[in-house]
This record gives structure tokens, C-alpha cells and sequence, in this order.
């Protein structure tokens, strides 16, 4: 384990805590800066397999990322100390967030700060979904997101049950349809 | 601090990790329906707001659960309800992560991500469609910053931080 290219668990902590804590408007363009470019930790490819596979996994894909990239090179150790890295700054920042709203979100010029970050962070989501809904392809795939959007939008269905019916379908139909 | 609280929010979230296709963007919704309809833990406003300042702090997408679960319960109720939503994902991430790679050429691999991917497009496009509505309910201007971050967001590649710097400016100004 001494080869240069094998980050120590204290150097894994350090990066994902870097680019957790640099991350407005999203971590991950920061861990793959961090990654592919700065640290070297990984090469382009190797990124793009394991956040492939991040992405795919429920949960937050930038978690996923770092307990991939930490079991990579250190086993459980790594994959703990990227994990923290990547959880401790956000707690700590959520916990000063927390205690400045319960102290002054009540003003009137808080609430209109808000609304407007929410304004735009709501078209950020949109706007996301968009990109990724140009990427289907085919009259099944676009009718099961649609069903999916339908689901969740508008009948309000929990989303355990939304997925316990529509994605046995949906793999169902991957797993028949002729290629 | 009542604990049967705090247990509701820790088994809430341990399960919505397990099952958070698409992220936490695209369980937003879900999580609506939780708080808002299911637990009355707050109004639909102060969702909004609240997914307003988790967005405007560094961190993962994952930020507005640790923001609603200090809300609901305190600085206890943010970390148990942040690790709880973090962590059973993580161990499912480790425990396959080697398993995926080893069978990248298996078909009911390739059937189970292909299968998923529209599911995830769809949720997180109800996320979004949610989302708007909740945030900018009876405000045009707030429709229009909306509209105008999705217009910038998908025909140049603009930091999506100037956007929620131009939405928070209007917001301080008491336009929205």
C-alpha cells in the first residue's frame, strides 16, 4: 500500500471533505475536479464507471461516489473516511443553517431571501430533468417516465409503491424486448 | 427531546435511502407528501422555504434533509435524520459496488439499469413540476425566476449558482 497512487484514509477524508464544502449548487462537478483532475486519484474512465453506478444506486450519487472511491483504495477504512469526508462539513453547516433560521428566518427580508433561492432552486430541478428527458429514447421508455411523473406528480402515490409496481415493468420490458 | 419523534424520522429516512432512486432531488416530492400531508409537520410554504436555504449552502443535494430535520427536531433531529438518509445507501453502495462491476455484461444487469433510468427521469421531472408549483405558488415573479433558471440552465452552461444568487437578490428586494 505504499505505492504513490494509493491515497492514505486521512488524504481521502481530506479531498471529499474539500470538495463537500466547496460544493454550491452541487458537489459533484467539485469531486470530479478533485478526482480525475487535481488529485489524480482516479482516471477519466474510471470516474465515469463509478458514477455510472452511483448515479443508478438510491441515494445522493456524490455519497455513493465517495464510499466507492474510498473501498477502491483502503477497503471499509477507505470507504469510512471518504464517507466522513464527505458528511461531516455538510452536518456541521446544516446545524449553523438550522439555528440562524430558528433565530431569524422569521424576518420579513429572510422570507423573501428564501422564496427567491427557492424559486430558483425549484427551476434547477426542472431544468435537470429536462436534460436528463431529452436522453429517452423509444415509446416505452418515455411512457413508463411518464407514468412514473404521473404517479408522483399528480396521484400522490408513495413512492415505494409507485416503484414496487412500475419498475418490475419497466425492467419487465428491457429484459423481453428484442435488441 | 421526545424520542419517539426522533425514531420516526430516523426509520422514515433509513427506508427512503434504500429506495431513493434518481437521488434526494427526485424524492422531494415524496418527502412532501411525508411532512407536509402525511405528518402536518409544516405548511407547504415552509417546505419551499426551507428547500430555499438548503439549496443556497454548500453540500450534497442531500443538505434539505438535515435542514427539515432540524426543523422538526432540533440539532438532534438534523443529524440523525442526515446520517439515517446517508448511511444504509452507503452500505448497500459498498456491499454491490464490486458485485456491479464484476457483472457490467449480464443482461438482468443491463435490464435493471436500463429498466430504472426512465423512472428516475420521470421522478425527478414530478420533483421539479412539484417543486415549482410549491415554491412560486402566487407569485409571477417567482414563476418567472423559475422559468428563467430552467431556460439558462438547459441553453448555456451557467454556474447554477448565479441563478440562485439573482432569485435570493430579488427575494431580499421583497419582490417575489
Amino acid at each position: 500500500m505504499n505505492r504513490p497512487d494509493v491515497p492514505p484514509p486521512a488524504e481521502l477524508f481530506l479531498g471529499f471533505a474539500k470538495a463537500s464544502i466547496s460544493g454550491f449548487g452541487g458537489v459533484l462537478p467539485f469531486a470530479r475536479h478533485m478526482l480525475v483532475e487535481d488529485k489524480k486519484w482516479l482516471s477519466e474512465q474510471e470516474f465515469t464507471d463509478l458514477f455510472s453506478f452511483s448515479q443508478f444506486m438510491p441515494g445522493a450519487n456524490v455519497v455513493n461516489l465517495s464510499v466507492c472511491v474510498g473501498s477502491r483504495f483502503h477497503g471499509p477504512l477507505g470507504a469510512f473516511a471518504a464517507l466522513m469526508g464527505m458528511l461531516v462539513p455538510p452536518i456541521i453547516v446544516i446545524l449553523l443553517l438550522g439555528a440562524f433560521y430558528v433565530e431569524f428566518g422569521q424576518t420579513s427580508l429572510m422570507q423573501g431571501l428564501f422564496r427567491g433561492l427557492g424559486a430558483a432552486a425549484a427551476g434547477l430541478v426542472l431544468g435537470t430533468a429536462l436534460k436528463m428527458g431529452r436522453t429517452l429514447r423509444g415509446a416505452m421508455p418515455i411512457l413508463f417516465a411518464a407514468l412514473a411523473f404521473a404517479a408522483i406528480a399528480w396521484l400522490r402515490v408513495p413512492l415505494i409503491l409507485m416503484l414496487a409496481v412500475l419498475a418490475p415493468l419497466s425492467i419487465g420490458y428491457q429484459w423481453i424486448r428484442p435488441r | 427531546m421526545n424520542s419517539g419523534l426522533l425514531l420516526n424520522l430516523i426509520s422514515y429516512f433509513a427506508l427512503l435511502s434504500l429506495i431513493s432512486f434518481g437521488g434526494v432531488s427526485a424524492s422531494l416530492p415524496e418527502i412532501h407528501r411525508y411532512f407536509v400531508e402525511q405528518q402536518h409537520w409544516m405548511g407547504s410554504e415552509e417546505f419551499a422555504r426551507l428547500f430555499g436555504i438548503a439549496n443556497a449552502a454548500p453540500g450534497p443535494n442531500m443538505m434539505v434533509v438535515g435542514v427539515l430535520g432540524y426543523q422538526v427536531a432540533g440539532p438532534a433531529g438534523a443529524i440523525l435524520s442526515f446520517v439515517a438518509m446517508a448511511l444504509p445507501s452507503s452500505i448497500l453502495a459498498y456491499y454491490l459496488g464490486g458485485i456491479w462491476q464484476r457483472f457490467r455484461d449480464r443482461p438482468w444487469r443491463i435490464a435493471t439499469q436500463a429498466g430504472l433510468a426512465p423512472l428516475t427521469i420521470g421522478l425527478l421531472l414530478a420533483s421539479g413540476y412539484v417543486l415549482t408549483l410549491t415554491a412560486d405558488h402566487g407569485s409571477w415573479v417567482a414563476y418567472a425566476i423559475s422559468g428563467c433558471t430552467v431556460l439558462l440552465f438547459m441553453a448555456t452552461r451557467i454556474h447554477p449558482l448565479w441563478c440562485l444568487g439573482a432569485g435570493a437578490l430579488l427575494g431580499v428586494f421583497g419582490w417575489v
